[in-house]
């Protein structure tokens, strides 16, 4: 990060350099009056003269000093370089720029000549001695005392247990902090709740899944102190596990197999990351190799080969860097690049820090100190690291080969073979040569056919090395001065990141972000995990721990979670195999009573705290759109329970067509959610309306929304049709008896039997449907009532 | 919003250039865009093909492609200097459609609902009918960050021809008197759990959800239904022409829809995009909707509807005069017309102008962002205050751009 003394300096150079060229000659300033004078006083001066105060923009285009410091967008001219001025873009109306003036463009002939005057050094009378060293610096920016203690850049620290009256009630340390909130207010804990209640809430936590009717029925009766416990230990020990807690981290990787955006290209390979991070979380691989796999797992691999499950972890796991929408049909190539490493900045910001970094893409960030020079600092990193071939229309994407380096000299030979067809059959000129555009057209399918043919995968590798100019106003045609590769000053910590010409950096960035010392990354994904377990997290905003994010709830709550994550704390046995475990986590906090509380109304609670921030109760949360889908496949006897593989085939480099957005296979397959194809810009219907997240963000909090297109679904989709049917069956193959069927249904959908009320009523309703709707089978009556069921806010809340 | 997907030709529709013709087969006199896709592809100067007149009181120009429209020109207000910021589809449409060409934001529609609010509970307060899933898709209409309530409810896409298009899982797949007691003992059992588990808005608002869905499936297809539609109505928009009959289903639904309440309808013509044929292509095209979009205005005019709907018509970008391989024109962003009609907007009144070659905008410039300033303007909304706080920022639909145009305004 520049000082104000560094920026003066360059200030400096820059003044020294204009001094050198101030020769104007006699020729020149005539130009200037006859030409470019009355020119800037027709067009410019009612905003940008002597009567308009600062000017328009704070620009003033009526001194030499005005132009060269320029404006709240930077300098209007580069003396010697009229293409590089932004006051040349702005009046030739260059689409990336405020065209000026706005009403009407200069003729031909006034942007030749002042272009010609700008190319010949701008001369202007009497100005050059005139020029000040007090000229305008960009607003400086500084990080204050206020931001330096805002609370999330703090130092993680193990805080001391709270006293608490009630010692009866805590199983936990983590109890602790919870109670003494809830005793300072006069309030209690709602109490625990039962054990099928408690094992359908952990099921559908770790599973996103229902508990079989074996399952509860031993939970119900095992009253051993242990029984949770052990019942944890099988959900966590098994495949459901991490597709379930995969799922959460593809919403925070913005993880899609399509790039959506203007051309919706399929990411034929991206289902390896995702079947990485699946695996991932059933490995319990600590979550501090996780982070570091995702930013720079290539760079990692020589060092950690031997101690991966996949040998090709590494690089599958920089999917993550590569997997954002990409507008792929952007003429301008700088525009493109950058623009694919604003998603990367953005990304890992909100997922790993909880920062919203991207903002000060274009100015400093308006609320965090977060500087102008900070993003570029980070974009350098990644300008370094290579995702695409090229930037040019529709290039792309780098990948990886599974195998060795002569696999991957090969796939590089094919990408340029295709490459090569590709272009030539989008920009030859085939009029009246149908037998060459043929010929270039087998060549293409016969390059991409061989590279298809070889399995491979999403990842970046380092490019050639290099820092980055800060772009003002987050413009690439207007440049300010390079800084070096970092990570935000805010967040440097005491042993900063070191960067060289060797690589990209992103070792060193993984390195920093992973270091016990951080203040973000445990807090962040501890928050995550809690939230996933309680519906909201202690800080409510997950993806944003900035100043216009959330407070946390319980901060001491945190930093004992996030101790308790990275354990990074003397005072804990230093067992350096369980640090960063997830598993750990969820054990520590599903064995608290916090989490074993109902989700039981209280009048005295609701009034003094409604949104449950306090921890009163468990927060009652509906299902989201996957285990919807999977229950209900589930308690149809449907699910295919086959892990991983690819999301769909023979669409390497292929575009979605509506058509194919819309093919019903996919939806109607029987397989977990997690290992349908994810398309952006066609999220299947069935997702959308229970709040699928729009896969081109990160997004660590779904939205719950309540509408009529949900109602719909359950009523007329395809999807409710199949599974109530083929539960109906399931239930009339259980039992001949009526109420036997009906309590079976009931259980396998709400865990719970109903009560004899209910149950008569239903038993009344079947028989009506037999005497009113004709004609009904038998098994189509019972498959209303499985539809009920399976409408039911019994079945779609989890309590 | 009658939506023309692909960049309908500006100088050969509404935008007449004499100078063009007059120089057809020149290069062009100035430079082009800095950044171009395939500048090997572009040609020298091509005059329009198609005959241009004044038409109505006001004398606005149309060429003998629109002669339909040309009949109600007086009711148009005609932007001649509209442009925006990219040169590709998928860039053009996000921006047409969201303000933004580079991130995911939410759609004009899902803005103008989170403004306007809903006036039919029965109904979606934002729908589009057939809109193409290529180029954005579904971000065209989505609400992003906005609650999923303010989505855009697609009827259809452009691969479903107008009267197979549908609302999704809107079809029963049960006999009605079924799902009539079905829903009702759902919501007797909910009710109950309710009283064990409540108070409880959202287990409350659950319930209530599922009468809604009913109604609007009971309304949804109704609305559709053009069958009750007088045949003098039905011939107005084109039904009964195998050409016209798609858009002009389209736009007699828009009509039903928005009189039902339904804040924001998209009809979409998708095949604008006339790289090559030109002539014949976009002959072909403007025959499709001319009568309809006439008969939509002349309709909504004649049931008094037209002050208080606004009706937009274009595409995301206008046409190069410069040819593009033998016969067609290139994308081109930097110029090309759009028109409003209804709802507020100066009648027979014709904005800003191009080059004389239809190239560039060069007075009255209106980026979209103006456009969509002006829009918000002409709905009762002041674009700089609908604002929504997502990830710790305000954003707008005009993010921190527009200018409402006044000089539009009756």
């Amino acid at each position: 990060m520049p000082t104000a003394t560094s920026r003066f300096a360059a200030f400096l150079l820059a003044f020294i350099a204009l001094k050198t060229e101030t020769a104007c000659s006699e020729d020149s300033l005539d130009f200037f009056e006859g030409q470019i004078r009355p020119l800037l006083a027709q067009h410019c001066y009612e905003c940008h003269g002597p009567d308009s105060g600062e000017g328009e923009g704070d620009l003033r285009l009526d001194s030499l000093q005005g132009m060269l410091t320029g404006g709240r967008s930077g300098p209007a001219i580069v003396r010697g370089n009229a293409e590089s001025s932004l006051l040349m873009l702005v009046l030739r109306h260059d689409p990336a720029v405020t065209a000026m003036p706005p009403q009407a463009k200069l003729r031909p002939q006034e942007l030749k000549d002042l272009s010609s005057w700008i190319q010949a050094g701008a001369a202007w009378p009497q100005q050059d001695a005139a020029l000040r060293s007090t000229q305008k610096l960009s607003d400086k920016f500084e990080i204050s005392e206020e931001d330096r203690l805002f609370w999330a850049f703090q130092p993680v620290q193990r805080p001391d247990l709270p006293n608490v009256r009630d010692l009866a009630w805590i199983r936990s340390p983590l109890d602790h902090f919870v109670l003494t909130k809830l005793e300072t207010q006069g309030l209690r804990p709602a109490p625990a709740t039962d054990h099928t209640t408690l094992l359908r809430r952990a099921t559908i936590d770790l599973h996103g899944l229902l508990p079989s009717p074996a399952e509860a029925g031993e939970a119900a009766q095992d009253e051993s102190p242990d029984a949770f416990e052990r019942q944890l230990d099988r959900l966590l020990a098994s495949p459901r596990y991490g597709e379930r807690w995969g799922r959460h981290w593809l919403d925070v990787a913005r993880y899609a197999d399509s790039n959506g955006m203007d051309d919706n290209m399929a990411y034929a390979d991206a289902w390896r990351y995702r079947d990485y991070v699946i695996a991932a979380f059933n490995e319990d691989k600590p979550y501090a190799a996780f982070v570091r796999e995702q930013i720079a797992g290539d760079l990692l691999e020589t060092e950690h080969q031997t101690s991966w499950h996949n040998q090709h972890d590494g690089k599958v796991a920089t999917g993550f860097l590569m997997l954002g929408p990409k507008m792929l049909a952007e003429d301008d190539p700088v525009k493109q690049q950058m623009d694919i490493i604003d998603d990367q900045i953005d990304t890992v910001g909100r997922s790993f820090l909880g920062l919203s970094l991207g903002c000060a893409r274009c100015h400093d960030h308006k609320f965090d100190p977060i500087s102008i020079d900070d993003y570029y600092a980070l974009a350098g990193i990644f300008k370094s690291t290579r995702i695409m071939l090229s930037y040019r229309v529709d290039s792309k994407w780098n990948s990886r080969v599974l195998g060795n380096f002569d696999d991957e000299r090969h796939l590089e030979e094919l990408e340029k073979q295709f490459d090569h067809w590709d272009r030539r059959l989008i920009l030859g000129d085939f009029v009246g040569k149908e037998k060459e555009k043929q010929h270039v057209s087998e060549q293409r399918s016969a390059a991409l056919a061989a590279y298809a043919a070889i399995p491979k995968l999403m990842a970046v590798e380092d490019d050639e090395i290099t820092d980055l100019e800060i772009f003002l106003r987050g413009n690439h045609l207007t440049r300010g001065q390079r800084v070096g590769r970092n990570v935000p000053q805010i967040i440097r910590g005491t042993s900063p990141p070191q960067f060289s010409q060797e690589n990209s950096g992103r070792l060193a960035m993984a390195d920093w972000l992973t270091s016990p010392e951080h203040p973000l990354t445990a807090r962040v994904m501890a928050n995550r995990i809690w939230h996933h377990h309680f519906g909201n997290g202690i800080v409510r905003t997950v993806d944003n721990f900035g100043r216009l994010g959330d407070r946390p709830d319980h901060p001491a709550l945190l930093d004992w979670l996030a101790v308790t994550f990275s354990l990074n704390d003397p005072t804990f046995p230093p067992d350096s195999a369980m640090a960063w475990s997830v598993k750990r986590m969820h054990r520590k906090i599903m064995n608290s009573a916090t989490y074993r509380m109902g989700s039981h109304f209280q009048a005295d609670a609701f009034s003094i705290d409604p949104e449950n921030r306090l921890l009163w109760r468990h927060t009652r949360r509906r299902m989201e759109a996957e285990v919807i889908r999977d229950s209900l496949l589930q308690v149809g006897e449907l699910l295919d329970t086959s892990i991983g593989g690819p999301a769909f085939e023979d669409m390497v480099f292929a575009i979605f067509s509506s058509a194919k957005l819309k093919d019903e296979r996919w939806i109607n397959s029987l397989r977990r959610s997690v290992y349908l194809p994810v398309l952006r810009s066609g999220v299947f219907d069935e997702f959308q309306v229970f709040d699928f997240p729009d896969p081109a963000v990160v997004n660590g909090r779904r939205a719950t929304t309540t509408i009529a297109s949900q109602a719909l679904l359950m009523m007329n989709s395809e999807l409710m049709e199949r599974t109530s049917h083929s539960m109906a069956a399931r239930i009339m193959n259980f039992s001949s008896l009526d109420h036997e069927r009906l309590d079976f249904a009931a259980r396998i959908t709400s865990g719970r039997s109903l009560d004899s009320q209910t149950q008569q009523e239903f038993l009344d309703y079947h028989r009506r449907l037999l005497g009113e709707v004709t004609p009904i089978s038998e098994a189509a009556a019972w498959q209303s009532i499985c539809r009920i069921l399976l409408s039911s806010n019994n079945f779609i809340y989890v309590e | 919003m009658l939506f023309m997907f692909g960049g309908p030709s500006h100088i050969d529709t509404f935008d007449p250039k004499p100078i063009l013709n007059r120089h057809h087969g020149r290069p062009l006199p100035f430079n082009g865009p800095r950044v171009l896709s395939f500048p090997e592809r572009h040609g020298d100067l091509v005059g329009s093909p198609f005959r241009f007149q004044q038409h109505g009181e006001c004398g606005a120009w149309a060429s003998e492609l629109f002669p339909h429209v040309s009949h109600v020109i007086d009711e148009l207000c005609i932007l001649k200097s509209m442009h925006c910021s990219n040169s590709r589809h998928g860039g053009a449409v996000l921006e047409w459609h969201t303000g933004s060409d580079t991130f995911v934001r939410p759609s004009m529609g899902s803005w103008l609902t989170y403004g306007l609010g809903s006036e039919n509970d029965n109904l979606p307060g934002y729908i589009t009918i057939c809109q193409a899933l290529s180029q954005g898709g579904a971000n065209n209409y989505s609400s992003a960050f906005l609650p999923a309530t303010y989505q855009g409810t697609p009827i259809g896409n452009d691969n479903i021809a107008a009267k197979d298009a549908t609302i999704p899982f809107v079809g029963r797949k049960t006999q009605l008197a079924q799902q009539r007691l079905e829903l009702d003992m759902l919501a007797k059992l909910d009710r109950k759990s309710l009283l064990t588990r409540g108070p409880d808005s959202e287990l409350a608002a659950r319930i209530a959800s599922f009468e809604l869905a009913f109604r609007m499936q009971t309304e949804t297809p109704q609305v559709q239904d053009l069958g009750g539609e007088t045949m003098a109505t039905q011939r107005l928009y084109g039904l009964d022409e195998n050409v016209t009959e798609d858009f002009g289903r389209q736009c007699l639904m828009a009509r039903r829809f928005s009189e039902r309440g339904v804040r924001f309808v998209q009809c979409n013509s998708n095949g604008w995009d006339h790289h090559d044929d030109l002539e014949i292509n976009l002959t072909k095209m403007c025959r499709s909707v001319d009568q309809p979009i006439a008969g939509l205005i002349t309709d909504l005019k004649q049931r008094g509807l037209l002050e208080e709907t606004l009706v937009i018509w274009g595409g995301e970008f206008g046409r190069t005069p410069v040819a593009e391989n033998a016969d067609g024109r290139d994308h081109n962003p930097h110029g090309f017309t759009m028109w409003m009609a209804g709802g507020g907007v100066k009648p027979g009144f014709t904005y800003g102008a191009t080059d004389d070659y239809g190239y560039y905008a060069v007075e009255n410039k209106v980026h979209f962002h103006d456009l969509h300033a002006t829009i918000l303007h002409l709905l009762g909304m002041e674009h700089t205050k609908l604002t929504y706080r997502y990830a710790g920022r305000d954003f707008r639909l005009t993010d921190v751009a527009g200018n409402v145009i006044h000089d539009l305004l009756a």
